[in-house]
């Protein structure tokens, strides 16, 4: 008798597969029962997307998933060094005919065109290219080949981060298809001008660059489909922002991500209501900066016009300013805050004035959070112990400063929900303690905080925190649970290789650091000996493995395993 | 039927009476409301896959979110985040398997987006990352594959892993 799951309908099944990796569903869900290896096998959307992927599997993926199921590509070599060339490898590339979706990141120019040239593009609906080598000889093809993507009927959205060379030549003479379009090509206003006339639908624009000159501009022109527009880390000038504005009097958002010299509330009130009518949704995140070191008072004047009744009654929109003490500059930004990235500034450090009632959730879209633990935090995150704030964190990058013997770690949890998390770095532990002496505790300490992050994939500790809190290659080795697929830490021999690829074997990708000056290049001839199939990158102080067949015996530590005792010696 | 409210039935003679827009999350009854000249003043909608109790539970959903901003279309470069599901639809989900499942197919049969993200990134949740006897266990489904099926399988892992 099959379970109430088996009895879902296949189409219901595969919306629960919309939701799952390509290697969940064909590693694993393909291996429980005959019907779902035939829902896998009839399955027709997947996306392609190997971060987490070993090698390994990726080999038995691209067997076992027919090139016409998969509607969405992404390649990258940041953590899995040649994926793209074992991409080239496939015989059946052509045969990627239903990609809707293509996401070329990192990689370099000569790719791009080799992929461009043997994907059919016409089905294509989102396209983001970000290139990282550039190869002079093949400008002109990778501009011939961008130029056939802008022109595709089905394209919607495009997202380029090219060098601005490449950019300027590609010809935005006939209308497309676009609605959605990323740019950072260093563009002037003649450009940005005819990419706007050639885009007669496009609706969102987001631009990571300059705010380009409009004083040619004929006044009459205007943009009646744009939307949305998005600016991003850019130094501006509020003046010329509003010029801009003028062109757009159709916005429902406006975001602005960037650095200022002023902002005035009552301004930008009175603009808003003459030129942007339909403005719905506000966001910014602005820096700031001042002649001089802040005080209260600045805080106050740059806040207090945005208490105004249209602010906070017509539109709702609330602000928060943020201003360290003995700081040149403050932060202005709309709530909830739309920047993912944000360093936390301890309460008793910042002066902080906000716009909406206390109390009130702000921190709900902080995805990338960078924590200073220092004796002050520390403190104040124990004496007070208030409800986690920040709730959707997904990548933490935790520096301790601290002369304490005792750190605790899981003081975080106060502050960071941790059950979203993906990512936690461990990154600089200044001033590192001399006198070995080492927290006996930090391990545990550590495994606590690291068992409340179930959604963890990633745990990168720097050699300057396994140092600082006497972690051993075999403590770290203890501290990952199986979910985790990518790690990066310190070694100094390589026994240490031999550990990590003993002990850990579910993780897929790993950056060993060094400090010796011959272990990475010893590093690579080890992996190369004792694994089948793994590619590594080299650097000076790292190798990048992406992990193929292991070639040793697995002993991996029991639950019941006792944890070797720490020693000097195991001590980086 | 007073005002803007409709009335619901479900497969075992329950009705409910909700408001019309609350109600019209469900691209069915929106349809069954504006296209197919059904009136909010037509007696009662019969919802004839839905029972009582899930009808219920679907419904409270519903209200909870009918301030909700529409739900994106369909995104080829959606993120597969499993872990954006809100407290309150994490707390509402907690439910039996045979609720959360009952809950998908109604979330179906009605076309309620939301609804039916949710509670397939619940599911796929109690998936993601486990080993195929981990999801037996999860979902308490017998292994049937016959022993040339699963001599099948190994050779298919074998291939690769000697690639």
């Amino acid at each position: 008798m099959s379970t109430a799951i088996e009895r879902l309908p296949t189409e219901t099944l595969h919306q629960i597969l919309d939701n799952l990796d390509v290697e969940t569903i064909v590693i694993s869900l393909r291996q429980v029962c005959r019907r779902f290896r035939s829902v896998m096998q009839s399955y027709n959307r997947y996306v392609f997307e190997f971060r987490q992927t070993s090698k390994s599997n990726l080999s038995l993926i691209y067997r076992l998933v027919r090139p016409e199921s998969v509607i969405s590509l992404v390649l990258s070599d940041d953590r899995t060094p040649g994926q793209v060339s074992f991409f080239f490898s496939l015989p059946q590339i052509h045969k990627f005919s239903r990609l809707q979706s293509l996401v070329l990141r990192d990689i370099h120019e000569p790719q791009v065109v080799r992929i461009l040239r043997r994907i059919k593009l016409d089905q294509l609906k989102s396209v983001v290219i970000k290139i990282d080598k550039y190869d002079g000889r093949r400008r002109m093809t990778t501009v011939n080949f961008l130029r056939s993507v802008v022109s595709q009927p089905n394209l919607r959205k495009l997202d380029l981060q090219i060098n601005s060379r490449r950019f300027h030549l590609i010809q935005w003479s006939r209308p497309n298809t676009l609605r959605d379009l990323s740019i950072d090509g260093n563009m002037d206003g003649d450009h940005l001008y005819k990419i706007l006339q050639c885009s007669p639908l496009l609706q969102t624009l987001k631009l990571r660059q300059g705010l380009p000159l409009t004083n040619n501009w004929n006044k009459s022109i205007c943009f009646p489909t744009l939307t949305s527009l998005t600016l991003d880390e850019i130094s501006i000038d509020i003046d010329e922002l509003q010029s801009f504005l003028l062109f757009t009097p159709r916005l429902a958002h406006l975001k602005v991500i960037g650095s200022v010299d002023y902002f005035s509330g009552t301004e930008w009130e009175q603009f808003i209501q003459i030129h942007l009518p339909m403005l719905n949704q506000f966001e910014i995140f602005l820096l700031i900066r001042f002649m001089s070191l802040t005080s209260s008072q600045d805080a106050e004047s740059i806040i207090g016009p945005l208490r105004s009744p249209f602010w906070i009654e017509h539109k709702k929109w609330f602000f928060t300013c943020e201003q360290g003490l003995q700081s040149c500059r403050a932060y202005l930004y709309s709530l909830p805050s739309c920047q993912s990235t944000m360093k936390y500034i301890i309460p008793s450090q910042r002066i902080l004035l906000s716009t909406l009632p206390p109390d009130s959730s702000t921190m709900d879209n902080m995805k990338n959070l960078t924590v200073a633990l220092t004796n002050e935090l520390v403190d104040e995150l124990l004496e007070k112990k208030p409800q986690p704030v920040l709730l959707n964190t997904i990548k933490l990058l935790v520096d301790v400063k601290s002369d304490r013997l005792v750190i605790p770690l899981v003081s975080l949890t106060i502050l960071v929900d941790l059950s979203h998390l993906v990512e936690i770095e461990f990154g600089e532990c200044y001033p590192i303690l001399s006198d070995g002496d080492f927290d006996v505790d930090a391990f545990s300490d550590m495994k606590t905080l690291l068992r409340q992050a179930p959604n963890l994939s990633s745990l990168l500790i720097s050699d300057q925190f396994a140092y600082g809190f006497g972690l051993s290659t075999m403590d770290i080795c203890y501290l990952l649970s199986r979910q985790i697929k990518h790690l990066q830490l310190p070694v100094s021999d390589l026994n240490d290789i031999k550990l990590v690829l003993e002990q850990c074997q579910y993780l897929s990708t790993v950056r060993f650091t060094a400090r010796q000056r011959k272990l990475p290049t010893q590093i690579v001839r080890w992996i190369d000996e004792n694994t089948t199939g793994s590619t590594c990158r080299k650097n000076a102080d790292s190798v990048q493995v992406w992990l193929g067949k292991n070639n040793i015996e697995s002993s991996e530590p029991e639950a019941t395993c006792k944890r070797p005792k720490l020693s000097s010696g195991d001590i980086y | 039927m007073a005002g803007n409210k409709i009335k619901l039935q479900s497969n075992d003679g329950d009705t409910f009476d909700v408001d019309v827009e609350i109600a019209k999350q469900s691209a069915t009854i929106k349809t069954m409301l504006e296209d197919l000249g059904m009136s909010e003043e037509d007696d009662v909608i019969p919802l004839p896959n839905v029972n009582s109790a899930i009808l219920k539970k679907v419904i409270q959903w519903a209200t909870h979110h009918k301030d909700d901003p529409p739900p994106p279309e369909d995104d080829e470069n959606r993120e597969k985040n499993l872990s954006d599901i809100s407290s309150w639809d994490q707390d509402f989900l907690k439910v039996d398997q045979g609720t959360l499942f009952e809950l998908i197919l109604a979330a179906n049969y009605l076309d309620i987006k939301g609804l039916l993200d949710v509670t397939c990134k619940t599911v796929a949740n109690m998936i993601k990352g486990r080993t195929p006897e981990e999801i037996r266990r999860q979902f308490n489904i017998k292994n049937d594959f016959t022993p040339q099926e699963e001599e099948q399988i190994k050779k298919e892992n074998e291939w690769c892993e000697e690639k």
